[in-house]
């Protein structure tokens, strides 16, 4: 399923690839934060909050105990001590994206119920690794941030 | 669990070292040259009892000089855990800012120090990082000393182990990271925001020396100074 515009989604960063001021609250993510391994096959994993169905704020608490769990089914079991969930919504990233000359940037929901994560969605058409779309989307797309700290177990 | 450590021998070096001279350390970070340390060499220019001295620190260094840790461990055949590694990695890291501590603020040793120990937890550790490298800190170590930026710098680090440093201005859309490779070299990269457009630019391999004339044309001031 293609999200749409208004839908909103989440990128987890570690702790080493997050910028925090000097009160140590996140204020930017690096570049590199947005990087492509080979097992995601050219698809940036994200999470998509609507999802679950409630409340912007109770979805979000959600998704990131659900991706918790997901992330505690494999090692290392834990997410590193100062990560974040970097916020933004789709209609930002793909008009970003466009501006930049990938017009067919879009975000898909896999959809499969069986997914430990169900909100689990991957962001499609973005060239691998391109340093420019990294900064951009690091720069102007992720800017609004949850720490995983901040929210507590169920 | 607990881990051999040789702490409590380079703090007695790192004291020794500072109550004695800071020319050591101040040579450590201008020329670069750990080897001078390291082999306890005579070097020109200095006196014999300074390099009486150095010889002595050398001979009392085993952690940094001839010990476990060489900033390349995952490199390297090991039999110890990863905790070990871990461990190790931090120590490193600390014994190295010993060394130059007198000519860095206990701030900014404070806050490396922390992140460095935030990122090598090891219920965390992913199969594909690599702990900090020394060589990249001793990078970041010399450019610091040079540039001496009033403002202190974020840290982050690469899968690679390099140390990123990055500053924020103008409401966080004026960006300035660096990243710290072996050998004095830096990556860089700067993102500049004008009404409402944002310029980015970006360098790789750029020897320490020259990094400063790469990013003046930026106003580093936005970054550096306090005001």
């Amino acid at each position: 399923m293609k999200l749409n515009n208004e839908h909103t989604v989440t990128r987890f960063v570690r702790g080493k690839d997050v910028h925090i001021d000097d009160d140590g609250n996140p204020v930017a993510i690096f570049p590199k934060a947005l990087e492509m391994r080979d097992i995601d096959k050219g698809k940036l994993s994200v999470n998509w909050l609507e999802y679950f169905k409630s409340h912007p704020a109770v979805n979000l608490e959600t998704s990131v105990r659900v991706f918790r769990k997901q992330f505690a089914k494999k090692p290392p079991n834990k997410l590193p001590a100062g990560s974040v969930f970097a916020i933004t919504k789709v209609g930002l990233l793909v008009s970003t994206c466009a501006a930049l000359g990938h017009i067919k940037t879009k975000v898909d929901h896999n959809g499969k119920q069986r997914d430990p994560n169900p909100a689990h969605s991957r962001i499609i058409g973005l060239p691998v690794n391109d340093a420019t779309v990294m900064h951009k989307l690091a720069n102007e797309v992720f800017v609004y941030f949850v720490r995983d700290c901040d929210i507590p177990e169920a | 669990m607990s881990y051999k450590s040789n702490r409590s021998e380079s703090d007695i070096t790192s004291h020794l070292l500072f109550a004695s001279s800071s020319l050591a350390d101040a040579v450590h970070i201008a020329t670069g040259a750990d080897n001078i340390v390291e082999s306890g060499q005579v070097i020109s220019g200095l006196s014999d009892a300074t390099n009486a001295l150095l010889k002595v620190i050398s001979d009392m260094h085993p952690q940094t000089r001839s010990g476990t840790y060489a900033g390349d461990l995952t490199d390297a055949p090991s039999t110890k855990t990863l905790e070990e590694v871990l461990f190790d990695a931090c120590a490193a890291v600390k014994v190295e800012l010993s060394w130059v501590s007198m000519h860095l603020s206990k701030e900014l040793r404070d806050r490396l120090t922390n992140r460095i120990d935030q990122f090598h937890d090891p219920d965390a550790w992913e199969a594909d990082e690599k702990p900090i490298q020394i060589k990249s800190l001793k990078t970041f170590i010399r450019w610091f000393y040079l540039a001496r930026p009033e403002k202190l710098p974020s840290f982050g680090m690469s899968d690679a182990g390099y140390l990123v440093a990055s500053w924020m201005a103008n409401q966080n859309k004026d960006q300035l990271f660096l990243e710290f490779l072996p050998k004095d070299k830096v990556r860089w990269y700067v993102a500049l925001s004008e009404e409402g457009q944002t310029e980015y630019a970006n360098g790789d391999n750029v020897p320490l020396m020259h990094i400063g004339s790469r990013l003046q044309p930026y106003g580093v001031a936005r970054w550096f100074s306090m005001g």
